[in-house]
């Protein structure tokens, strides 16, 4: 159960628009997929409550970073989901969030395992 | 994507969540997990569904309607809730914008010149020298520039009107058949003059109805179009009806009641190029320019003079001024102070609004003092301070919002009397309250700057109050309360004696001695034009009504004048003393007995005598000005060359046999004028007979009776001296009346305010008195400290009053009449005491009912 597993880390605020991002940029996907797709890739380290994720869905959305369409989950079934697609302007943002990210990650870094000059 | 375009944003987003759970128990349960331990689960992974499901509906709604939707219905349950606290400040409220809009129409209507007429700012006043236009003048001007403007004439005149058998005399303007045209004003039924009628000379007479006389003479009637009504004993028939907002282009809310062709009417003297009577006002064509139309009247009113050169040949001046505004104001010779004063009523209006608002705030503080504990039960639960501020000011928005929608109420209330009580003056002035969108505008900025003065008071008291643990264990006063009684003392002080102050100089003006005898003097004007006498019949007439009048019992003396002081028509002309020329001096073709009449003072020479005849030596009398200004005092035998109108025009010289004291001509709040005074018995024109009795009720019906005698044809106006002076004195008195009411009105709110605030204060502080009480302290010694510490506030606001209006009145002291100082020391000291006295009183119950608290009672509630 995931619940048990002691490891789990909090996300850091503001980076779980860049996953959903990053995640719908392999292609359009609704929520539970993009909720198992973070948990499984991340092997449940980030702890991300299923329920944070549709505000946030909702959020880029509005923001025009998302389009969403409600559609059949496969040609034969009878369910309908909504599926979020990455616009435009949402794979824009995810560039500029991804460089921000590896920038600050990297400044992080520096500070933490500095590099002896010589 | 919007809200409104979402078919049910909660369905949907109640789906999408629905189907995650789903899935998501599904994994579960296939992972081995019973049905319902799945759906657990999976709930659980979720986290709050609640929470999620709200905050992305907040996203999506405009939460801050639904929120403002909630305080208003909040809001208005609470007042609802409380009536008499709703009652007692939406009408505070209602008297202050009351005010101010009352004060605002008022001064529109009758002072600021709103002429009805579309675009007004093309429209202009036309100058020329100074002097009015003959028709054929007025024919040549408007022909030569009729590129860059349309002109149009107009004058003001009396007609007679027969209605029934009795004739009276109506207020006729008599224009150009283009004149609504030019305006651009429309009647309201029927139709103005048409072409047909700017051309014809006689017939058909038409004649156009203000709307005021439409409903006073036909009460209404639409079947009056196509009638047939006599002005003058003329027929004329009635052609249309002007909307009831039409402001005259006289302004001052003088209203004529009829409009008539001027070609219907001065048949004879139409063409005669000395008839010099008639106004001029202009359109501006879009693509002229001001300068370009005055150079071409310039040079027309060059060529004029050539053509009709007259003897006082000047450089010529042409001015175009607006029809409306604080420059016609200038124009017009209302002194700047009387304008000064208007702003000072706006300003009073304003000072009531604000006790008004101030009155509102306390009695919100106090409110705000009973609701804390539901304050602070909605902080604690969770409410951002924002949220609280914001629904004080909802609540004050709709207590606004109700106060100035009875403001406007009284507004309409005030409206309907005035139009009931149209005073019956020698001017045909009607004053009306219109309600139009200027009006609403008003009010709506007033309900808004009264939410904003008001809810400041709770807001801060909010605000303080969080800055604070909590209410209640505030014993001593908070700043706000002393700055709320301070701030109304002050205003109270300012308002009321600024007020004081003008109201004691209208009041000296008002007894500005006119330099004539206004009592028990009655005025018989006969109309004399409709008998189609001939000037030997006219002075006949005259005479015989002189001599009748005489002989009535109880008569001390009967005089004739062509023109009677103060009145809406006044005779003004040049003339020269030697090489000198003397403009704008008030002529007067008056009896022999005029001066006795009067009682205005002979202070050398003689009177007129029977002697000076026609044909005899031309004599004349000046007054001291004249004699002071242009005679160096040696006023006896001087001569004085008096234009003759005529083709060119001459002079003949007149010798003066008396000086006699200066008086008022044209009005009362003149500066000294010259004037030249002729015998009647040499220059012949229609008189008005001056009769002074020795005041018997009886003397009106008398002298109408002695005059029917003589011909019962000729209609009679008679009118009290004192009456006609009355309404020269109608823009102060209307003035004083305004700010009367309005002393009156802020000193009441003031006091109302002043209670309310006090009654608060000393409910604030029951549990500190209680404790005062129980700890040994006597009765006395409990009233004494309350009604010292609502003293010193008092106090205190009086002297910043006291401050405040030395600085005000010195705006307004070049308004005060002469002898009145801007630091009267009567108005302030007597402004202290009573707003002392008011303080008192509004502490003393309190007071009083602080020393009664029960000691046991108060500690407990704390």
């Amino acid at each position: 159960m995931p619940l048990n597993k002691p490891t789990r880390i909090e996300l850091v605020q503001g980076t779980l628009d860049m996953l959903i991002l990053r995640t719908l940029q392999m292609g359009p996907a609704h929520g539970h997929q993009i909720a198992k797709h973070l948990q499984r890739t991340t092997d449940d380290v980030l702890q991300v409550e299923h329920g944070s994720l549709y505000p946030a869905l909702h959020r880029l959305e509005k923001k025009g970073w998302l389009v969403a369409k409600w559609e059949l989950a496969a040609k034969d079934s009878k369910r309908q989901l909504k599926f979020y697609r990455l616009t435009a302007s949402g794979r824009k943002q995810l560039l500029a969030e991804e460089s921000r990210w590896s920038q600050m990650a990297e400044a992080i870094a520096r500070v933490m395992w500095p590099v002896p000059e010589n | 994507m919007t809200w409104w375009k979402r078919k049910n944003p909660g369905d949907e987003l109640e789906r999408e969540l629905r189907v995650h759970l789903e899935m998501e128990a599904e994994e579960r349960q296939q992972e081995g997990l019973s049905s319902t331990e799945a759906q657990l689960s999976a709930r659980r992974m979720f986290g709050n569904l609640t929470r999620v499901q709200e905050e992305i509906h907040e996203m999506w709604t405009w939460m801050w309607l639904d929120h403002l939707l909630r305080d208003l219905r909040y809001g208005w349950r609470g007042l609802y809730k409380s009536p008499a606290f709703t009652l007692t400040a939406a009408l505070s409220l209602a008297l202050g914008t009351g005010a101010a809009l009352i004060v605002c129409g008022v001064l529109e209507s009758a002072f600021f010149n709103s002429v009805t007429a579309t675009d007004a700012d093309q429209l202009k006043n036309v100058e020329i020298d100074g002097q009015r236009f003959s028709y054929p003048y007025y024919k040549q001007l408007s022909t030569s520039a009729q590129a860059l403007a349309d002109f149009a004439a107009y004058d003001q005149t009396k007609l007679s009107f027969s209605s029934g058998d009795e004739l009276r005399s109506v207020a006729a303007d008599i224009v150009s058949g283009n004149f609504f045209q030019v305006l651009g004003v429309a009647p309201v039924i029927g139709r103005s003059f048409s072409g047909d009628e700017l051309r014809a000379r006689s017939q058909p007479r038409v004649v156009v109805l203000s709307h005021g006389f439409w409903q006073r003479e036909f009460k209404g009637d639409i079947g009056v179009l196509g009638r047939s009504v006599k002005l003058n004993r003329v027929p004329f028939t009635v052609i249309g009806v002007l909307p009831p907002s039409y402001r005259s282009i006289h302004g001052y809310g003088i209203t004529p009641d009829v409009y008539t062709p001027i070609n219907s009417l001065l048949l004879g003297e139409l063409d005669r190029p000395d008839n010099e009577r008639l106004q001029l006002i202009c359109r501006l064509r879009a693509d002229a320019g001001i300068v370009q139309l005055e150079t071409s009247l310039l040079a027309s009113a060059v060529r004029w003079k050539q053509q009709f050169p007259t003897e006082i040949n000047r450089k010529h001046v042409v001015r175009l001024s607006p029809l409306t505004g604080l420059e016609r104001l200038r124009n017009d010779g209302v002194p700047m102070e009387m304008a000064l004063f208007l702003g000072f009523l706006i300003l009073s209006a304003a000072l009531v609004l604000l006790i008004a608002c101030g009155n509102v705030g306390s009695l919100l503080l106090a409110r705000g003092a009973k609701r804390s504990r539901e304050f602070e039960v909605r902080r604690a639960l969770g409410a951002p301070r924002f949220h609280l501020i914001r629904q004080l000011f909802i609540e004050t928005f709709l207590l606004a919002v109700l106060g100035s929608g009875f403001g406007l109420a009284l507004y309409l209330v005030a409206s309907s009397l005035i139009d009931k009580m149209q005073p019956s003056l020698s001017l045909p002035v009607e004053v009306h309250l219109h309600l139009d969108v200027r009006i609403l505008v008003l009010t709506a900025s007033l309900t808004l700057l009264a939410t904003l003065l008001v809810g400041l008071t709770p807001a801060i008291q909010a605000g303080q109050r969080y800055a604070l643990v909590s209410a209640r264990q505030v014993g001593g006063e908070l700043p706000l309360r002393r700055i709320l009684i301070m701030s109304q003392f002050a205003f109270a002080f300012v308002l009321l004696v600024s007020a004081g102050l003008l109201l004691r100089s209208l009041a000296r003006i008002a007894v500005v001695d006119p330099g004539f005898n206004v009592k028990q003097v009655l005025l018989a004007e006969p109309f004399l034009q409709l008998r189609e006498y001939s000037p030997q019949q006219s002075q006949q007439y005259l005479r015989a009504a002189l001599a009748e009048t005489k002989r009535l019992p109880g008569v001390r003396s009967v005089s004739g004048a062509t023109t009677v002081p103060l009145g809406l028509e006044h005779s003004v002309m040049s003339m020269k003393v030697g090489a000198r020329i003397i403009q704008r001096v008030h002529t007067n073709s008056v009896t022999a007995d005029y001066f006795r009449t009067m009682g205005i003072r002979l202070i050398q020479g003689r009177q007129f005598q029977e002697t000076d005849r026609e044909g005899g030596r031309p004599v004349a009398i000046v007054n001291e000005t004249f004699a002071r200004r242009y005679l160096e005092n040696q006023a006896l035998n001087a001569k004085i060359l008096v234009p003759i109108p005529g083709q060119p025009p001459t002079f003949v010289g007149v010798e003066v046999v008396g000086v006699v004291a200066d008086s008022k001509y044209g009005t009362l709040g003149e500066d000294p004028t010259p004037a030249l005074y002729w015998p009647w018995t040499q220059k012949y024109a229609p008189l008005t007979i001056l009769i002074r009795s020795d005041g018997s009720q009886s003397n009106q019906l008398a002298v109408r009776q002695a005059l029917a005698t003589l011909d019962g044809h000729v209609p009679i106006k008679l009118q009290l001296m004192e009456e006609r002076i009355a309404g020269a004195l109608l823009p102060s008195r209307i003035a004083s009346g305004l700010l009367g009411a309005i002393g009156t009105l802020g000193l009441i709110l003031a006091a109302v305010g002043i209670y309310g605030v006090m009654a608060y204060n000393v409910s604030q502080r029951v549990g500190e008195i209680g404790l005062r009480l129980a700890l040994g302290a006597t009765r006395v010694q409990v009233l004494q400290m309350i009604l010292r510490d609502a003293l010193r506030l008092a106090f205190i606001g009086l002297l910043i009053g006291l401050g405040l209006s030395l600085l005000a009145t010195r705006m307004i002291s070049g308004i005060l009449a002469a002898g009145i100082s801007a630091i009267d020391p009567l108005s302030l000291g007597s402004v202290g005491v009573l707003l002392s006295m008011t303080a008192l009183f509004a502490a003393l119950l309190p007071s009083w009912r602080a020393s009664r608290v029960d000691p046991a009672a108060a500690l407990r509630s704390e």
